[in-house]
């Protein structure tokens, strides 16, 4: 890659982080203009474990097709996070044995291309950016290399912005998941399960309901949701 | 009763030769040679074996700093400076925030005694009492004191042979200024050493790996506190404010930091309880509670998991065998 488009993706990640805790949401928006091919970008972050960050998206359709992931716990971000590698899946149409129930729910919503780059810090796997193309077809070789460069640069930003941080900011942090994990707390408590428990249930209702779990989540703590449909 | 000078250079001894043995045939250390281990050497014992157990360079370095503070006499403020070859400083781990910020002013200041032990070509130990006028810093000393410190203790972590060769020091404040004495330097100097030994058998180290590591923490913690405020919002019919707002206003109480608190809560919780009980042991009650504070239950606020001893909480080397959950226990 030449010196000048490094220097254009430095730019932008650079200018994007003075939006301060919205850098992942700028960035994300920035991304379909910039990058040929690409109509939607989602940015999201990873715990050890279950716990994960959707910390950016340019739009609604694309904030939902990782939600979707996160519902199901299938499709290429979790298989990226998985690899530590990027999961290029330039015609969604061929992938339906791999994840099925993704497939066929992103397919419905207008997906046909789904391009992930992990971002990684040296061997770790912090979380990834997912490129959404309503066109079936392979990325190109430049926007495929400006990706990964970009996956990089918003890696080190995210990190950097992160130990600035002090404590106490770090937890108001503004959290999309934030109502999974509390309706996981409310519901171990209703129905005196375990956490983890939990949170299964409410996967396996919201995926059986066809709703995303963030959805559902909400409604739990309205407590609008039976606590017997989710009993067993 | 706190283990004496001689006490510790018998277990070193004894244990230098364990580690030696291992080194040679490359196996986590014998625990015994026949002889019964010493309360000390058994700890330490258990504590390397679940060192070369961690798989990461951060998950070493939580357990040494966490391990400080229960094995070295005096230690109340723990944490790790880790020096990147191009001269930066970072502190990945620490057992209390004022560390960090003890630590960021040796990096901001450019002297302190964690900068001293963690340059390469520099002395393995460096301790200092009677902080607010000691001679050897004469900017650090002072603010040091400022923030409630008497004493200090760094020792330096050996740079590992690969790279990225990061050196480092393991730092260890007091808030006695008669401070860390010469058994304090042993037990350091051996967390010192297995520390560096881990961090080599981890493989390569980065900063950014570190930084990662803390990032990833962070997310796990918001995690648990949206689940303690599920939990509180459930048991007492609380709002999500509401209830973050109690989980503060019990951390401020207890001088606990709040996802300690989140913890405490999430793991009191019922669905891990066999009996299942409305109301397990550890668990918050309900309504009795002065002023909305959330008791602590059975668990003194010495002993949360993960937390910090409280300020004003006696020293540790009043109480060496103090075993915190999911600290290193007694080998066997």
């Amino acid at each position: 890659m030449d010196e000048r488009r490094r220097h254009r993706l430095s730019r932008l990640v650079a200018e994007c982080g003075a939006a301060g805790a919205a850098l992942g949401r700028s960035l994300c928006a920035a991304l379909p203009s910039q990058l040929p091919g690409v109509d939607g970008a989602a940015l999201v972050l990873h715990g050890s474990d279950r716990a994960e960050e959707l910390v950016g998206a340019s739009d609604p359709w694309a904030a939902g097709l990782a939600e979707e992931q996160f519902t199901l716990g299938e499709g290429p971000v979790p298989a990226a996070i998985g690899a530590g590698e990027p999961v290029l899946a330039g015609d969604l149409a061929a992938e339906s044995a791999r994840w099925p129930a993704f497939t066929a729910a992103a397919r419905a919503g207008g997906l046909a291309a789904v391009f992930v780059f992990p971002l990684r810090a040296d061997t770790a796997v912090l979380g990834t950016l997912a490129l959404y193309s309503r066109r079936a077809g392979d990325l190109s070789e430049d926007a495929a290399a400006d990706a990964a460069v970009l996956a990089d640069l918003v890696t080190r930003a995210l990190l950097a912005q992160h130990e600035r941080m002090g404590d106490e900011e770090r937890l108001r942090v503004d959290l999309a998941y934030q109502e999974v994990n509390m309706a996981s707390g409310m519901l171990a408590v209703q129905l005196g399960v375990s956490l983890e428990e939990a949170l299964v249930r409410l996967r396996a209702h919201a995926f059986a309901t066809g709703r995303s779990v963030r959805e559902l989540a909400k409604d739990v703590l309205a407590r609008r949701i039976p606590l017997n449909r989710l009993a067993d | 009763m706190p283990p004496s000078a001689a006490d510790w250079r018998r277990d070193r001894d004894r244990f230098a030769a364990d580690a030696r043995q291992a080194v040679l045939r490359d196996r986590p250390p014998a625990r015994d040679h026949g002889a019964p281990l010493g309360p000390l050497a058994q700890q330490f014992a258990t504590l390397t074996c679940s060192l070369l157990d961690a798989t990461t360079a951060g998950e070493v370095l939580e357990q040494v700093v966490r391990a400080a503070v229960l094995f070295v006499p005096g230690a109340e403020l723990v944490s790790v400076t880790l020096r990147s070859p191009d001269g930066r400083f970072h502190t990945p781990v620490e057992t209390d925030p004022v560390a960090v910020e003890l630590d960021r002013l040796q990096y901001d200041l450019h002297e302190g005694p964690c900068l001293d032990v963690a340059e390469p070509s520099g002395p393995a130990v460096v301790t200092a009492t009677g902080l607010a006028t000691t001679p050897f810093w004469p900017r650090f000393g002072p603010a040091a004191a400022q923030l409630g410190m008497g004493a200090v203790l760094a020792t330096a972590l050996l740079p590992g042979v690969r790279p990225p060769r990061l050196s480092g020091a393991l730092n260890i404040y007091t808030r006695t200024s008669s401070g860390l004495d010469e058994t304090a330097q042993a037990a350091a100097l051996l967390l010192a050493t297995h520390a560096s030994l881990a961090l080599a058998h981890t493989g390569a180290v980065g900063a950014a790996e570190l930084q990662a590591q803390h990032l990833r923490r962070a997310i796990d913690s918001r995690d648990v506190i949206g689940q303690a405020k599920g939990i509180l919002m459930a048991r007492r019919g609380l709002t999500a404010d509401e209830a973050f707002d109690q989980l503060r206003h019990t951390s401020q109480q207890l001088n606990v930091k709040l996802v300690a608190i989140a913890e405490m809560v999430a793991s009191g919780h019922p669905g891990l309880d066999p009996s299942g009980g409305d109301r397990p042991e550890g668990d918050l009650p309900h309504g009795d509670q002065p002023e909305g504070t959330l008791p602590a239950g059975d668990q003194p606020a010495g002993k949360l998991p993960g937390g910090t001893p409280p300020v004003g909480a006696p020293p540790a080397g009043d109480e060496p065998g103090e075993d915190l959950p999911g600290g290193p226990g007694p080998a066997g």
